[in-house]
């Protein structure tokens, strides 16, 4: 296991934030239900849970990607002031993928500010109304124009850094598939995923390369989604029985995959992940229980390697034996994660925090791990532009 | 589609990799392309060049098998379709050696 140093260039500024309330809608393609729709049950939810008056919150963050390309409305912040009939701040945060964890880290630098008590956090995309084409083209504009130019979508640049895997560190195209099966057994334990379903990897295996090695199977979907957080100040909230944040770690690399050293890890997500541990006092070795940025099966691999969970090159092992599953040594993606609980961009680094705090008060339902203590939840926009890392402890 | 202004700032800069030898980093083949992009399938790369200058583009196979750590050549190829705006996308492409 790995172990980080302490790191001297980063002041590891303690943090703790408290989680009143946490909601997830249904993720899927919800033909019946607007952006404005999603946001509000996903807030309403959040605020019911956290059981405070809504005037109570003082700012409140929205994470979107694409309400400008698809939904022809950017102004979400007065948006969710009209939704909620308040009048506070609200700030619109966008990091591709990550624009959801960039929302949440924000409000917990407004938090830890001082400045304010009680923030209310919101992810949202509505992905469905128009055809795939022109949802794929807003999603690339995520991507560096060279790279757009080039004729890449994002499955593409995420094959660049699968074939380098597989051709440097021995993996077989076979275990690209088994993050997808695992996230697919888990989501079939969880009523709000986008695919509540199993795979096999002979499915997987057998279903349509999109850019090679990846296939159909092994990419997240589009889908439509909101997750909702109320986040507070811990010396306003009575109970002790709460879930904190510990640490909220946003880092930034270039926007080409092409600038980067290194193609088969993600330099802003390791850096992330190392501030984060610092930021709260704890290891790899503490996590019970880890969602990641799977968007596509490759991401999730790395993405363990990244945190420092395992070595360079032998994060697929872990898949292959199933210590990555729903009873192994340490779960992977209990949500089902971003391939099988479905990915409405804005609004998955919000849900990934949701399914932790679900996990650490035992109320996960049939997906529930035994006495869960320390999670961290790992958020990336686009290729690893950004990165944001959270870890939640009960 | 981009704007043809665009294209003839954007151009400019790709052509230090004219002429120039690389070796690729990573490869794919692309069955699933973005709109503008034909035929397909094709393959895209990441060519590393001479003082660790890195660019994407796409491949010119000529019968060849593209290979990581192979040598490529930059050579200006028709990349897309013409767009709404009328211009058609010439650029940088890898010529497998």
């Amino acid at each position: 296991m790995p172990v980080f140093k302490k790191l001297s260039s980063f002041t590891c500024l303690k943090m703790k934030i408290a989680v009143l309330g946490g909601y997830q809608t249904k993720f899927g393609e919800l033909w019946y239900k607007s952006l404005e729709d999603l946001i509000f049950e996903a807030c309403l939810g959040a605020i019911k849970e956290a059981g405070i008056d809504k005037k109570k919150i003082e700012i409140a963050f929205v994470g979107n990607k694409l309400s400008g390309n698809l939904s022809n409305q950017n102004h979400l912040g007065a948006l969710l002031a009209e939704l909620l009939q308040i009048n506070i701040p609200v700030v619109r945060t966008e990091a591709a993928c990550a624009s959801g964890g960039m929302a949440v880290a924000q409000a917990c630098l407004a938090i830890q500010s001082g400045q304010y008590d009680f923030a209310l956090v919101v992810g949202a995309e509505k992905m469905t109304d128009l055809p795939a084409e022109q949802v794929s083209s807003g999603l690339m504009s995520a991507a560096s124009l060279a790279e757009q130019q080039s004729g890449f979508s994002f499955v593409g640049l995420y094959a660049l850094m699968a074939k380098r895997y597989l051709a440097d560190f021995g993996c077989q195209e076979q275990d690209l598939a088994q993050p997808a099966v695992k996230n697919h057994w888990h989501a079939s334990f969880n009523p709000k995923a986008q695919f509540p379903f199993p795979l096999t990897i002979d499915k997987v295996m057998g279903s349509s390369l999109i850019a090679e090695p990846l296939r159909l199977l092994e990419c997240s979907p589009i889908s439509d989604g909101a997750a909702a957080l109320v986040l507070a100040n811990p010396r306003k909230v009575f109970s002790e029985k709460q879930v904190f944040i510990k640490a909220s770690i946003q880092q930034n690399d270039s926007l080409s995959l092409c600038k980067r050293e290194k193609i088969t890890g993600i330099k802003s997500a390791k850096m992330a992940a190392k501030k984060a541990y610092c930021q709260a006092g704890l290891g790899p070795q503490d996590l019970s229980l880890i969602e990641v940025h799977d968007c596509f099966s490759i991401a999730e691999i790395i993405a363990l390697e990244d945190l420092g969970i395992y070595k360079t090159g032998e994060a697929y092992l872990a898949e292959r034996n199933g210590e990555v599953k729903l009873g192994g040594k340490r779960p992977v993606n209990l949500s089902g994660g971003l391939k099988a609980c479905g990915h409405p961009v804005g609004a998955t680094g919000v849900k990934q925090i949701v399914e932790i705090v679900n996990q650490l008060k035992g109320r996960a339902g049939r997906r529930q791990m035994v006495n869960p203590l320390v999670g961290l939840a790992h958020n990336v926009g686009g290729t690893g532009g950004t990165a944001i890392v959270h870890i939640l402890q009960k | 589609m981009q704007s043809p202004i665009v294209y003839w700032r954007e151009r400019k800069k790709e052509y230090r990799f004219l002429d120039r030898v690389g070796k690729l980093v990573s490869f794919t083949k692309i069955f699933n392309p973005p709109a503008g992009f034909e035929p397909w399938p094709y393959y895209s790369a990441i060519a590393e060049f001479r003082n660790g200058l890195k660019k994407t583009g796409q491949l010119v196979l000529e019968g060849k098998k593209p290979k990581i750590g192979g040598k490529v050549l930059g050579v200006i190829r028709r990349i897309g379709l013409q767009d709404k705006s009328g211009i058609i996308n010439y650029g940088i492409k890898f010529k497998l050696l």
